[in-house]
């Protein structure tokens, strides 16, 4: 029994070691010459569609900056954390950041789940962040150093359902809605701002492969347009797909910026019909400034921005507010804080950013948005 | 209205013949070895799989990139009896400990799954969407139907095979009592090999069915399989007919219950008819009694 | 400042640790394959969230979160009474699911996948455990209550008996012992920590949602317990503390991180069936699955 047990406190041993050496070695020691900034995003799963997106938007910027001999003379590195779009391993990735590489700027999470987990550790830690597509009420609010750059669904939803109500004459719709955090909080929204009448909703659980009978529900109750607000672009092909089967896409459709996307439209085949319609944050991809970063992201990634142009340009500016604040004030992360709050207007790539006291942009530039062989703004 | 009932029933066909294709494989694996192989779902995932990376990656022609998948999938599972279960077996273990060896091999196969094919969802781009065929005021597509008479075929296929072959006959002695059937000459060790080599090929089929209607994902299988045994149990679990029936009468119960009850609760319904079954009729509707309670 | 990385890897284990004791009650001990575990973990959870989120105090909503959990193990006795291990599997797993749908469905009590954030942190008698390194505490003083009172049942005669159950119910019967009270004890007590467990969970990560709580959840802790062998309270200690902290160098090492969660996945599948295969009884266990 005594050779078991000491075996036993060996293998505790050896782990025990091996975790203290690879955080050793692997964390570089204070004061070396460089300004470290972590970086939480999905980078697996269907969230990775915009979170990988928004990563290589951010490493894109941050070597520009390098390459302008950086902050002050000193490079950005940025450290970069899996946070899944899950509560769980978004805290891990923060205490991680934060503890053992000890950093005092954070640019994420870049999904709902994983801001709201992070927020009160950050702001324990006195540690800035600035967050990105995160677009549920509660955000950011309930703290002083956290930021974003996605104003909540509630702006947006009640410009979609204005629109759909008094452009179109939509009166009576049906909502789809998948059970996860943006998805819902949009439809929610979507629901309390509507005008007309809601007569049916079809809400399905992640990873549901089966919409006929749902879908044949609403084609029953014949409404005059169909809400679809998925959270995954796989689900939003399926279930076009399945509407197609079951000959249901002569009704007009519109919904979240994950449906009406280049994504969801090239994958589906093309399905997506050139009149379904969303409300988007607007950024003009025709600007000069907006068509140079488009072109680099092409030039070092081989493929267009993905998912949407607003929140995956928000990277980049984020990046660069940031930096700008660095610059300004080191290691102060009160400073920081305070020198968000005083920017006013700044003119980034992918709007004009000007930050309430709760952490919002504030932001009114929304327009319409269909997809038509590539992409078509109205207002 | 009544074409909006011909709509379910046919909705709830198509599911259960999903189901059925998902069940008939385990159920035959589960009457024969007598525990409950989850790793089943993994021999359908990793199929399609391959069926992926043959058609949509390599390019190979689809046919042969069916047969080869089909071929994989027999193996892996026969593979699985071999290195895995058997070893089990010979010591004697339980029936509760090859059920969690399963559950590690569906984990290890689901990871190389995630590992090599990333978590995205994967589509085999053989057949187009298109509206699908009216019938009577309800649509359905010629996969869909196609489907429906692969379990069909497979059902009366399974039922002749266990009837009238001598495997098939073998087999269901050793189902029903396997120290008999060795004093008969039958080796036991053989029937398992085999019902692991059959039952994982109809795994392979229902991968290549199911990832044309729906798709790959890496968790297909843990997903696929709940349902399948769920359905195997309603049936009656001993019994493969018992499952197929199972399996259809879920898929129908599934549609006709989110016409009436919010659609987020689908799945719910699977598992709570299960939980009604378990408590009241363990056994399944075709199975047999003293299988289920101590 | 590493200490704080430590600390919280130390919390995660503490939690982790209260699920696989709790689980080892009720599978090694009582011998019940309660693939449930992570709905009881999940109706702690929430029921703790809610609670405090409403302006109970911490002390009475932990205990909430147990005892209720704990209602539902004695409920879910009752049914799976009668069924042997692998329907017992299947039942208490399907019940996890049913569990599961509630969360993400039951929108006005959940808010669905919005999840409950703004879980306020544990506040005892004015005491706060604000700070993670006095959560810590909170958490190993909740352990070492969890173990001691684990093993003080299974230490004594009604652990024996319980054993007896698990390991010959009919005998136990026939020698005149109820032996569906002395289950429903074992599940509804395995219940009631994974209760607890999970309202410590809640107020560490301030912030639930459905996610936190599927199948998958359940897998490590399940490898725990046969790894670190059945009826070994010691062993499931152990192994808790390998498991969990195993992986961790690997997010060091640079691996992409699609790379180091199957990877760990990998290692945890892998090690269960090399212990299944060649040690079945796990590093302490006493006892091998009947």
């Amino acid at each position: 029994m005594m050779k078991k047990q000491n075996k036993i406190y060996l293998t505790i041993g050896i782990v025990a070691v091996v975790l203290i050496a690879a955080i050793v070695m692997f964390s570089s020691p204070k004061g070396e010459d460089t300004i470290k900034i972590g970086v939480i995003a999905p980078l697996s799963g269907g969230p990775a569609l915009w979170g990988q997106g928004s990563v290589n938007m951010i490493q894109l910027a941050a070597e520009e900056i390098n390459s302008q001999s950086g902050i002050d003379g000193k490079n950005i590195e940025l450290i970069i954390e899996d946070g899944k779009c899950n509560p769980n391993d978004a805290i891990t990735a923060a205490q991680k950041l934060i503890n053992v590489d000890n950093v005092k700027y954070i640019l994420g999470g870049h999904c709902s789940p994983e801001t709201t987990a992070i927020v009160p550790v950050v702001d324990k830690a006195k540690v800035f962040l600035l967050a990105g597509v995160t677009s549920t009420d509660y955000g950011v609010s309930g703290s002083k150093y956290a930021f974003r750059t996605s104003p909540p669904t509630i702006d947006q939803a009640e410009i979609v359902a204005d629109v759909a109500y008094n452009k179109y004459n939509y009166k009576k719709i049906a909502l789809i809605t998948e059970e996860a955090a943006y998805a819902k909080s949009f439809s929610e929204d979507v629901k309390k701002s509507f005008a007309g009448e809601i007569i049916e909703e079809l809400n399905y659980v992640p990873g549901e492969k089966d919409f006929k009978t749902g879908l044949a529900k609403i084609k029953d109750k014949n409404p005059d347009a169909i809400w679809i607000s998925p959270q995954d672009p796989a689900e939003a092909v399926i279930i076009l797909n399945q509407m197609k089967e079951l000959d249901m896409l002569d009704i007009p459709l519109f919904g979240n910026t994950i449906f009406v996307s280049s994504n969801v439209a090239t994958t589906s085949g093309g399905l997506l019909p050139e009149s379904a319609f969303t409300i988007t944050l607007f950024t003009d991809p025709n600007s000069p400034k907006s068509k140079e970063v488009q072109g680099k992201y092409q030039a070092k990634y081989g493929s267009t921005v993905p998912y949407n142009l607003y929140y995956i340009s928000a990277a980049y500016d984020a990046t660069n507010m940031l930096s700008d604040a660095i610059g300004k004030c080191g290691e102060d992360v009160d400073c920081v804080q305070e020198f968000f709050l005083g920017i006013d207007n700044y003119q980034g790539v992918a709007g004009d950013f000007t930050f309430k006291e709760n952490g919002d942009p504030i932001f009114d530039s929304w327009k319409e948005m269909k997809i038509v062989d590539g992409k078509t703004i109205l207002e | 209205m009544s074409s909006i009932a011909l709509q379910l029933l046919i909705n709830g066909l198509i599911a259960g013949a999903i189901y059925a294709l998902v069940a008939s494989g385990f159920s035959l694996i589960y009457s024969t070895n007598k525990f409950i192989h989850f790793a089943h779902g993994a021999v359908i995932a990793f199929s399609a799989y391959v069926l992926y990376f043959l058609f949509s990656v390599l390019g190979l022609n689809f046919g042969f990139a069916v047969v080869l998948a089909i071929v994989f999938a027999s193996l892996l599972g026969y593979g699985m009896d071999f290195f895995v279960y058997k070893q089990l077996r010979k010591k004697k273990t339980s029936s509760v400990i090859l059920l969690i060896a399963s559950v590690g091999l569906l984990i290890l196969l689901e990871s190389f799954i995630l590992l090599l094919f990333g978590a995205d969802v994967k589509t085999i781009g053989f057949i187009k969407v298109s509206k699908g065929i009216e019938f009577l005021g309800a649509i359905i597509t010629p996969l869909q139907i196609f489907i429906i008479l692969s379990s069909i075929i497979l059902l009366v296929g399974l039922f002749v095979f266990m009837k009238k072959t001598k495997l098939g006959k073998a087999m269901r002695a050793v189902s029903d009592n396997k120290d008999v059937a060795e004093i008969v000459g039958i080796s036991s060790e053989k029937i398992y090999s085999w019902s692991f080599i059959i039952g994982s090929a109809i795994a392979g089929i229902a991968a290549i069915l199911i990832s044309l209607e729906q798709n790959l994902e890496p968790t297909m299988g843990t997903n696929l399989m709940i349902k399948g045994f769920a359905a195997a149990i309603i049936g009656g679990i001993g019994s493969v007919h018992g499952a197929v029936l199972g399996a259809f009468l879920l898929g129908i119960v599934e549609n006709f219950g989110i016409w009436y009850l919010p659609s987020g609760y689908k799945d719910a319904i699977a598992f709570v008819l299960l939980f009604i079954f378990l408590l009241f009729r363990p056994q399944g509707i075709l199975g047999i009694k003293r299988r289920a309670e101590k | 400042m590493i200490e704080a990385y430590f600390i919280h890897l130390a919390i995660l284990v503490g939690i982790y640790l209260i699920l696989a004791l709790s689980l080892q009650l009720a599978l090694g001990y009582a011998g019940l394959i309660n693939l449930g575990h992570i709905a009881f973990f999940a109706i702690g959870a929430y029921v703790s969230a809610l609670l405090t989120l409403n302006g109970i105090p911490f002390i009475i909503a932990i205990l909430l979160a147990g005892i209720i959990s704990a209602g539902f193990g004695f409920l879910l006795s009752i049914p799976t009474n009668k069924l042997k291990g692998d329907y017992l599997a299947l039942a208490t797993l399907a019940f996890t699911f049913v569990v599961y749908a509630i969360t993400l469905n039951w929108t006005s009590l959940t808010r669905g996948p919005l999840g409950l954030p703004g879980i306020p942190k544990p506040s005892i008698f004015g005491l706060s455990f604000s700070s993670n390194l006095s959560f810590l505490v909170l958490t190993i003083i909740i352990v070492l209550l969890a173990y001691f009172i684990i093993k003080r049942i299974v230490d004594s005669p009604f652990g024996k008996v319980l054993e007896a159950t698990r390991d010959n119910e009919l005998a136990t019967k026939v020698l005149g012992k109820n032996t569906f009270k002395i289950k429903s004890i074992a599940l509804g007590t395995s219940a009631f920590f994974a209760g607890i467990a999970g309202s410590l969970y809640a107020h560490y990560i301030t912030y639930i949602d459905p996610s936190s709580f599927t199948i998958m959840q359940l897998i490590p802790i399940l490898c725990i317990v046969i790894i670190g062998g059945l009826a070994s309270l010691r062993g499931t200690v152990i192994a808790t503390i390998i498991l969990i902290l195993l992986p961790e160098p690997l997010r060091f090492i640079g691996f992409p991180s699609s790379v180091i969660g199957p990877m760990r996945q990998i290692i945890y599948a892998l090690i269960l069936l090399i212990i299944l295969l060649y040690r079945p009884k796990g590093f302490f266990g006493k006892v091998e699955l009947e």
